[in-house]
This record gives structure tokens, C-alpha cells and sequence, in this order.
């Protein structure tokens, strides 16, 4: 059991410290909550840091990288890495060794394929800032290869994920009661690869017609 | 957390956990620096400065993040904070003495002055008015005063006021600088009157006021900051506030135009 630190803990001057305005700046559930705010009140420079992260946390570049971070690879690499082991299994088990190698199937879409493993989604379209009309949000990027899936997020301009589909297509289309008139968004896609690996394509933002 | 760089940092491995830290949070160090500063020069000598500072003492930084999580605030916003108070230092004395930013170079050269007086010095006003007349510079102080309001202005104009408000507390109103010359830029606080009015509220109640009012948050980021249900009990209690404040001040005998 660790002990509760102290709000002023290697903090100059009796200012807050980083913890402290973390803690604060996450939420109003914490220990010595009244302390903090008692402190707020009274000290121009805390209450500036607070305003400072704050406003730093609903930036939306910084919010995209936070709702990256959500849904980056340390949070499920044990899970994807226990599917590619599944997935080899089923190969082993049930493919014909003998099968001619790097062949597509016919069904397969046409911008999937020679990607070089290890490297993001190439995006498509939208392009980047497009306007597009709530109706018709469709999203397409460049395949990876065989047995790569993708994960497509949007995410708002605070970072918040909006909405996330998990394909082994490279398209998809968006339930259009999501997205709002005149907000701007953020969309990426992870590759998800059959080792466990994954990669992020870039980060793309677009605009919902008003 | 369960984060691999931190279960590597606590078997001993401190460059496994730093290369693992690095690669994973990269992206959001640098995010958080471009919030702040916009010359891509500063960016990255503020990216070494953030880097430098993490990996001090075998991560002690990180570290200590660690015997703090009883906090129980997200790591990565834990980081936005340090991030944020790291180029807050590197603005005020990279290289070891206060210099001006790129985007504070871009200003005339008064206002350069200016910059490096109160906000990167921390001088007063009137202190900084004296310094540049110094100078063999001809400025009166009716003069000073309209570069010095020119100057916030510039400075506070879109992204690159970030790191300004840090620096030097900007009013929302640059005419709140023009009516208070002799306040030291570090401590821009209500008029005498007002912050004597204000002591009187609740703390949780001074700080909805100095949030929403002076720092101009929004009014539903205060409601969450302070665990309040909405952005609504924010407009109703803060309004009400200042009415009440307005009031005992008109009590008082003090008008608007006295503060």
C-alpha cells in the first residue's frame, strides 16, 4: 500500500506539484480536494498552470494523440499477439503447405496489398480538412497485405473517440447520426498486423458540412 | 500501469524503459510542445530540454510518477504537466538567461524589449518603461504604455499566446494592463477592490470567478474542473456571484470605472 503523497511534495515554494495539478486538472474526485481548491484560490500562479494544462488537454492536436494513446499497441499487444498466435495455428492446421505464396484472393479490395509490413495505412480519402456531408462518410486508405486488419477511429476536436470499426476491408462508411453539422473531427487508422504488431497511419482532420 | 517501459524501468532497465518510453509518447511530448510554441527550432530544442529533464537521474521523473499514483491521474496527462512546465522553463531561461522567442523576434523592437523585460524578466511595467528609456530611447510613458498593450495583444493573438498567458498572466482585456502600470507581470490580479471582494466568497466559489472570468475557460471545463453538473451551474453561480460582488461594491461607493 503506497502512501498518499503530499500535494506539496518536491513542490517549489508551497505551489503545487505536478501530481497535485494533474490530479486536479483530471477531476474532482481526489484526496484533499478542498486543500487543492482552498490553494487555487488564493495562488495566481497554480491557478494559471491549471488554466495552462487545461487548455493544453483541449487542444485538438494533443487530444488526438491522448485518444492515440488509448488505443495504442501496449494496451493490446498480449491480445493481438495471442490472435496472431491463433491465427498461425489455423494456417498450419488447415492451409494447404503446397499453395502458391503471395497470391491475392479474388474478392479481395483493390487498394489492398503491397504494403510493406511494419508500415502505417496510406490514407485515402477524405483528404485532409475535406468537407464532407454527414451522409456519404466514407473512409478509405491503402491496404497492408493478407490477414493485416485495420482499426478506424474518429475521433472529435477534444480527442473523445467518436467512433471505431475494426475491418479487414479498407473501407468504411460511417453511421452518419455520429457526426454533427460544422464540427471538425479526426480520423486515423492502426494496422493491426497478424504478429501483433500494429502501426498508425497519420492523423487526418475533416469538417461535416453544415 | 502496465505499461512495458515502466516494468522496465523497475527491473533496472533505465535506457530499455526510456527508448520504450520514447517511442510510445513521442508523439503526444511533442504535440503538447507545438500547443505552446510554433518555431520549429524552439519546438525542438524545447523536445531536448523535456527529454533532458525526464531522463535526469536515472528517470527520476518517472519515477516519481510512479510513487505518486495514489494520485490516480492518467500518465498521460501527468505528462502533458511536466511537458508544459518544462517549456514554461526553457522559455524563461534557455541557455541560461531569459531570450526572446521566435515569435517574440517578429515584433518591433520596442516591443522586443518589452517581451524581455516583463515577460521573460518579470519586471514591472514602470521598471521595464525605465530600462528601455535607458536605452537613449525617447518613449514616453503614454507611449510605453500603447506598446505595452500592443504587445499582450500580439502575443496573446492565436497559438502562440499559449505560452504567454503562462509567462505573464495576460488579461483578457489589454486595457486592464494599460489601467494598472505598476503591477508586477508575474501577478496580474483583480484591482485591489475586487480581489478584497472576492475574498469574501467560498473558495470553490472564488475559483469558478478566477477560472471562468480571469483565465476564460470555458464554462463547461470549469463545471468539470470544480464537480459541478453542468456549464449552466457554472453561467448561474458565477453571474450571481458578480452581481453580489457588484453590489457590495456599489455599497461601497466604488464604481466600474474605479477598478
Amino acid at each position: 500500500m503506497r502512501d498518499e503523497p503530499s500535494l506539496y511534495k518536491d513542490a517549489e515554494a508551497g505551489h503545487l506539484d505536478d501530481a497535485a495539478l494533474t490530479a486536479f486538472v483530471s477531476g474532482p474526485a481526489g484526496h484533499d480536494r478542498a486543500a487543492v481548491v482552498a490553494h487555487l484560490s488564493e495562488c495566481a500562479r497554480c491557478r494559471r498552470a491549471v488554466a495552462s494544462v487545461s487548455r493544453a488537454l483541449a487542444d485538438p492536436h494533443v487530444g488526438m494523440e491522448l485518444s492515440r494513446l488509448e488505443t495504442s499497441p501496449s494496451r493490446r499487444r498480449w491480445r493481438w499477439v495471442a490472435v496472431g498466435l491463433a491465427a498461425a495455428a489455423m494456417v498450419l492446421l488447415f492451409v494447404n503447405p503446397f499453395r502458391e505464396q503471395g497470391g491475392r484472393s479474388s474478392g479481395e479490395s483493390p487498394l489492398r496489398g503491397g504494403g510493406e509490413a511494419g508500415a502505417p495505412a496510406a490514407l485515402v480519402a477524405p483528404a485532409e480538412d475535406q468537407v464532407i456531408p454527414a451522409e456519404s462518410a466514407s473512409f478509405v486508405w491503402h491496404g497492408l497485405g493478407p490477414d493485416v486488419e485495420y482499426r478506424l477511429t474518429v475521433a472529435d476536436e477534444r480527442g473523445d473517440v467518436v467512433w471505431t470499426r475494426q475491418t479487414t476491408d479498407t473501407t468504411a462508411r460511417l453511421d452518419r447520426a455520429l457526426l454533427h453539422a460544422g464540427r471538425r473531427y479526426f480520423w486515423y487508422v492502426d494496422a493491426l498486423f497478424p504478429d501483433g504488431r500494429s502501426t498508425a497511419s497519420e492523423a487526418r482532420r475533416l469538417r461535416i458540412a453544415p | 500501469m502496465d505499461e512495458p517501459w515502466f516494468e522496465a524501468l523497475r527491473s533496472g532497465d533505465v535506457e530499455g524503459a526510456w527508448s520504450a518510453f520514447v517511442d510510445r509518447y513521442r508523439r503526444l511530448i511533442l504535440a503538447t510542445i507545438r500547443h505552446y510554441l510554433q518555431d520549429y527550432d524552439d519546438v525542438m530544442d524545447a523536445f531536448a530540454r523535456v527529454c533532458e529533464a525526464l531522463r535526469e537521474n536515472d528517470l527520476a521523473r518517472l519515477r516519481r510518477y510512479d510513487d505518486q499514483r495514489a494520485i490516480s491521474a492518467k500518465f498521460s496527462t501527468w505528462l502533458v504537466t511536466v511537458v508544459r512546465n518544462c517549456v514554461i522553463d526553457w522559455v524563461r531561461h534557455r541557455d541560461g538567461r531569459p531570450r526572446l522567442t521566435a515569435a517574440m523576434r517578429a515584433l518591433p523592437p520596442v516591443d522586443q524589449q518589452i517581451c524581455q523585460y516583463v515577460l521573460l524578466e518579470g519586471r514591472s511595467h514602470v521598471e521595464a518603461y525605465e530600462l528601455i528609456r535607458s536605452g537613449a530611447s525617447s518613449l514616453t510613458f503614454g507611449e510605453f504604455l500603447k506598446r505595452l498593450t500592443a504587445t499582450y495583444r500580439a502575443m496573446s493573438d492565436g497559438k502562440r499566446g499559449a505560452v504567454l498567458r503562462d509567462l505573464a498572466g495576460v488579461a483578457s482585456d489589454p486595457d486592464q494592463v494599460v489601467a494598472e502600470p505598476d503591477l508586477p507581470s508575474g501577478d496580474l490580479e483583480p484591482a485591489p477592490p475586487i480581489a478584497e471582494a472576492l475574498r469574501r466568497l467560498t473558495p470553490e466559489e472564488q475559483l469558478a470567478v478566477q477560472l471562468f472570468v480571469i483565465e476564460e475557460l470555458p464554462a463547461a471545463e470549469v463545471a468539470r474542473l470544480l464537480g459541478w453538473t453542468s456549464a449552466k451551474t457554472v453561467y448561474n453561480r458565477v453571474y450571481r456571484v458578480l452581481a453580489e460582488l457588484r453590489s457590495s461594491l456599489e455599497r461601497q461607493g466604488i464604481r466600474r470605472e474605479d477598478v
